[in-house]
């Protein structure tokens, strides 16, 4: 389970998260919806430990291991994911040997053969339509914003994560793009019963993955918890009503 | 102080890989005159500083035949409290019509390390094409973390970062050298 309890975040002097709390179990969905600047972003952020974003108060833990004062690449070994909002680029770096030093970062004990490392990966790039070559380009640089949120699903299937954390990967995609990735997220989730949140503006991806829950992030807090239907909600009365 | 020199006639193409990493070279001057109608020049050169090292490396090209083109090209990652002192001239004589000339540098600067580098543009032509372009900065935090959120420690990010910055550029030098040169980057990291 990804625990968050009375999670607290300030950026430089300003408090962004005023007391966060979800819980998710592995091989659920959950979302979480809310206007800009209501601090959707600092959620995935913090979770994942970017050093700007400064914890004041709260828990978080997974699998009942607290993962608070661990480094980002320390989450990630316990098995914690984000994908970004706009996925950097990284020029002369392939993003086959990317993910093959990230996997071996991740599983220093399994030894996979580079062919079938390889393999794993072009069946990945498959599931989200993308040609065998994006292996050997440099990460991300190039790419089109679809193809950019793609990739970060080919990483989500290849470093098998016990949790991931999805920051807007709906936008900037194509309506038959969107469905590709929510057809892959519902397939990792079958697969490795990964627990997903998924930060999102849009119901329209919601209504393929159907989540188990939906929370409502408003200044900071969840304003709401509830199901499919507080989507509907969102959509018809907008935030204001929540 | 070495001082690289060379004289490129008609039509000629001259090619100049240079590295240094962690180099016993202090000073290094390169002097190119583009002399010859249609000769060209590319310059890379790659700079690796670590501990205390230091480097002046200038570059002057002056272009004195008709439709002449040079390129120099400047990498450079330097950490600790390393530097890099960096004077690019390009210089195009009266009578280069149709010349073309370009300066890029992009240099890192880790920890404690410094870094100048500044291009010059001297113009006695009307006809021609010329331009600069220069960056010095710290490592990307961005492409530092990204790296860290899927597994890998500051330190391998910043490597593969670093190999990656040198990358394209590798394929300029000769193809029995290219695996030593990346190896002997890797290794001063």
């Amino acid at each position: 389970m990804l625990k968050i309890i009375n999670l607290h975040v300030q950026i430089g002097n300003k408090k962004i998260l005023n007391g966060i709390n979800i819980s998710i179990n592995s091989g659920e969905i959950h979302a979480v919806m809310g206007p800009n600047g209501a601090g959707k972003t600092t959620l995935a952020m913090s979770l994942m430990g970017h050093p700007g974003y400064k914890k004041i108060d709260g828990e978080i833990s997974i699998n009942n291991k607290d993962i608070i004062s661990l480094l980002p690449e320390e989450r990630a070994r316990i098995g914690l994911f984000v994908s970004f909002q706009q996925p950097i680029e990284i020029s002369g770096v392939s993003f086959l040997s990317f993910l093959r030093t990230a996997h071996k970062a991740l599983y220093p004990d399994i030894k996979i053969p580079l062919s079938q490392f390889k393999q794993s990966v072009i069946n990945a790039l498959k599931v989200v339509h993308l040609d065998e070559n994006f292996m050997q380009r440099s990460i991300n640089e190039g790419f089109s914003g679809g193809e950019k949120k793609r990739a970060e699903i080919v990483q989500l299937i290849i470093l098998q994560p016990k949790f991931a954390i999805l920051d807007e990967i709906d936008s900037g995609l194509d309506i038959d793009s969107l469905k590709i990735v929510a057809e892959a997220v519902i397939e990792v989730v079958k697969q490795q019963k990964v627990g997903i949140l998924i930060i999102t503006h849009y119901q329209r991806i919601l209504h393929y993955l159907k989540p188990d829950k939906v929370h409502v992030l408003i200044d900071g807090q969840i304003k709401s918890t509830g199901t499919i239907s507080l989507v509907k909600k969102i959509e018809k009365d907008g935030y204001a009503k929540i | 102080m070495k001082i690289i020199e060379r004289i490129i006639k008609d039509n000629q193409k001259c090619t100049l890989p240079f590295i240094w990493i962690n180099g016993e070279e202090k000073e290094v001057n390169v002097k190119i005159r583009l002399v010859g109608k249609g000769a060209s020049f590319h310059m890379v050169g790659l700079f690796l500083g670590t501990g205390s090292s230091k480097i002046v490396f200038n570059t002057d090209v002056t272009h004195e035949g008709e439709n002449t083109k040079s390129m120099t090209t400047i990498r450079g990652v330097f950490k600790n409290n390393s530097s890099i002192d960096n004077d690019g001239m390009v210089r195009i004589q009266n009578g280069a019509r149709g010349s073309d000339g370009f300066f890029s540098s992009k240099i890192i600067l880790f920890d404690d390390a410094k870094g100048r580098s500044v291009p010059s543009l001297e113009i006695d032509e009307n006809d021609l094409k010329a331009g600069h372009a220069s960056t010095i900065g710290r490592p990307n935090e961005d492409q530092i973390f990204y790296m860290r959120s899927r597994g890998l420690t500051e330190k391998q990010a910043e490597e593969l970062i670093i190999s990656g910055f040198f990358m394209p550029f590798i394929s300029y030098f000769p193809k029995s050298e290219q695996n030593i040169l990346q190896k002997k980057i890797r290794k001063n990291l």
